[in-house]
């Protein structure tokens, strides 16, 4: 409850930046850097005086967008590789899943900074970088849950009946797995939001002046000691939503099956 | 046990090949001509440029770069750097150790902090310890490792003057990176080895141990962890990946040397030698580890030991 609560005031915080935000988050006002928190700047400005809770309002808008486009481009074709895997196996389902271990044998990060490295930095790069990096992770899931399925006797039933293959997957496979799939994503959304901020941190990915969560704190950084709002209040929202994100990705899960219960 | 260990390293081969051919692939479609970036600081005239494409091959078929690329390899040759001209395998054989040392130092401490907190949530289940212990989890998951350095080097550097903020060479320039990354990786590992031991200390041998009277921490040390541990050890495989990738973010908030700072500089200056070898390095020893996280299992559980398959 909390969490989507938390969810919920952040969403709407991002949908309605424009409505809500005091100040335009570029807007450069040198007279004033560094401003103490207060009515005016509820959490102070930075190095150009540009107004910080405006900057986290349109970057809630930004680091969430990425989030949620690259747990997309990791889901669809992630998920069709798994069906595909899963149900067919065989040479089809091996080579696939070969194919993910390769992609899985890069590190985390790395291989969305080796994207990166191809494609430039950047918004869109970024979502892409950072997609593309999770598409193994729905592969071996969806597989995994398609073996079980698949041994059911309602798709042995369809299956010896004649109906198609496609018909089988759409029909009465994939809504057995899309349970698994959505606590997937929602858990992938945290993951996806910070991985895209630790880029834009490093440089590699929103580039400034574009308000983003991790542009923000990268900013903030070099100013710790003269101006710890610009990290500290940021931060600790940034690290609230994903909290939130995580906490309701644990209750879908417990949800789905209970046994899993931490 | 032998002829397992011989099949997982075969079974490694295909997906190091795999490695190595991503690695071709994403540096051949960087954008940009190496040999004009080689010579455009010293302002190379075109024959000179055209002269550094023949010497690096860039007007050869892709298949054939692939098969001189292999060779190379094959020889521990992984080019030079476009801005520094030092062997790209001397300049990662002096960044490797710093990197390793964070990670098994983070990896450490990941493992001390996360199974403590996951076997005192386990064995205080449904209290306030249980809660305490599951929200310092949470929290090291979901608290941005770059926001968490920052603080902990204004913290214990700006404010207490304990600990060196930025650099390394002793021991104490490596307790607040480790701290951050393992803290992170903490997280995972306590809810996992919670679930694990809640599952196991329900088992009938743990009961019959209560019941013959044996003290709490030999019934949890001896009978329940080992058990418990053996899916904790996947995870702690898989966490060394997250602690590789995270040394990315933690060596350049601390500025420390080490193999992810030198990827992210490379890639800001598009050295792709040194992007090329840096990530394929980090892939190999992933890769590597792996093999030795599976080879583990049968140490930690006998019953787990393979028998020959050929028989």
């Amino acid at each position: 409850m909390v969490s989507l609560t938390v969810l919920g005031v952040v969403a709407c915080a991002a949908l309605f930046a424009p409505l809500i935000s005091p100040y335009d988050p570029l807007a450069v006002d040198p007279a004033n850097q560094f401003a103490y928190p207060d009515a005016q700047h509820l959490l102070g400005t930075d190095l150009f005086g540009r107004d910080v809770f405006s900057r986290v309002l349109y970057g809630s808008r930004v680091s969430l967008s990425v989030g949620f486009l690259a747990v997309l481009i990791a889901c669809v074709p992630g998920v069709a590789l798994g069906l595909a895997a899963g149900y067919f196996r065989g040479r089809l389902g091996a080579v696939i899943m070969r194919l993910m271990d390769m992609v899985l044998a890069f590190p985390g990060i790395l291989l969305s900074l080796s994207i990166v490295a191809m494609l430039g930095p950047g918004l869109v790069n970024v979502i892409l970088a950072v997609g593309i990096a999770g598409i193994p992770n729905y592969t071996r899931v969806v597989r995994g849950q398609v073996l079980t399925v698949r041994k059911a006797l309602y798709v042995r039933a369809a299956y010896s009946l004649g109906i198609g293959h496609w018909r089988i997957i759409s029909r009465h496979i994939f809504p057995n797995v899309l349970g698994s799939i959505i606590v997937l994503m929602t858990t992938d959304v945290a993951w996806c939001i910070l991985s895209a901020s630790s880029l834009s941190f490093l440089g590699l990915g929103v580039q400034p002046p574009t308000p983003d969560w991790g542009v923000i704190l990268s900013e903030g950084r070099s100013y710790m000691y003269q101006a710890p709002w610009i990290t500290v209040g940021p931060g600790l929202i940034f690290m609230a939503t994903i909290l939130a994100i995580n906490l309701l990705g644990d209750s879908l899960r417990d949800t789905a099956d209970p046994r899993l219960r931490t | 046990m032998l002829f397992y260990i011989f099949k997982r390293l075969v079974y490694a081969v295909p997906v190091i090949w795999g490695v190595v051919t991503i690695v071709f692939i994403v540096t051949r479609l960087l954008p940009g001509d190496p040999a004009e970036m080689m010579l455009s600081q010293s302002g190379g005239s075109p024959e000179a440029i055209q002269q550094m494409r023949l010497q690096l091959a860039l007007d050869q078929p892709l298949h054939v770069q692939y098969a001189r690329f292999l060779w190379a390899l094959s020889r521990g040759d992984l080019g030079r750097s476009l801005f520094t001209n030092r062997p790209v395998s001397v300049t990662l054989m002096e960044q490797l150790p710093s990197t390793i040392s964070l990670a098994l130092a983070a990896m450490a401490l990941a493992i001390v902090l996360g199974t403590g907190l996951g076997i005192m949530a386990a064995v205080y289940q449904n209290t306030w310890v249980d809660s305490a212990c599951m929200s310092l989890a949470v929290i090291g998951v979901s608290a941005p490792i770059f926001w968490s350095g920052i603080l902990m080097i204004t913290f214990f550097s700006a404010l207490l003057h304990w600990l060196p903020a930025a650099g390394q060479g002793t021991p104490k320039h490596l307790i607040m990176p480790a701290l951050v990354l393992g803290f992170a990786s903490s997280g995972a590992i306590a809810r996992l080895v919670r679930a694990s031991m809640l599952e196991v200390l329900g088992q009938d041998y743990v009961v019959t141990a209560r019941a013959k009277g044996l003290r709490g921490s030999v019934v949890i040390v001896r009978h329940a962890l080992r058990n418990a541990l053996i899916p904790v050890v996947t995870l702690i495989g898989l966490q060394f990946g997250f602690l590789l990738s995270g040394t990315v973010v933690v060596e350049t908030v601390f500025s420390r040397q080490g193999i992810g700072r030198l990827v992210v500089e490379a890639i800001l200056w598009k050295d792709f030698p040194v992007i090329q070898g840096a990530i394929l390095l980090s892939a190999v020893i992933y890769t590597v580890l792996n093999i030795v996280i599976d080879l583990s299992y049968a140490a930690i559980d006998p019953r787990l030991q393979v028998r020959d398959e050929r028989f």
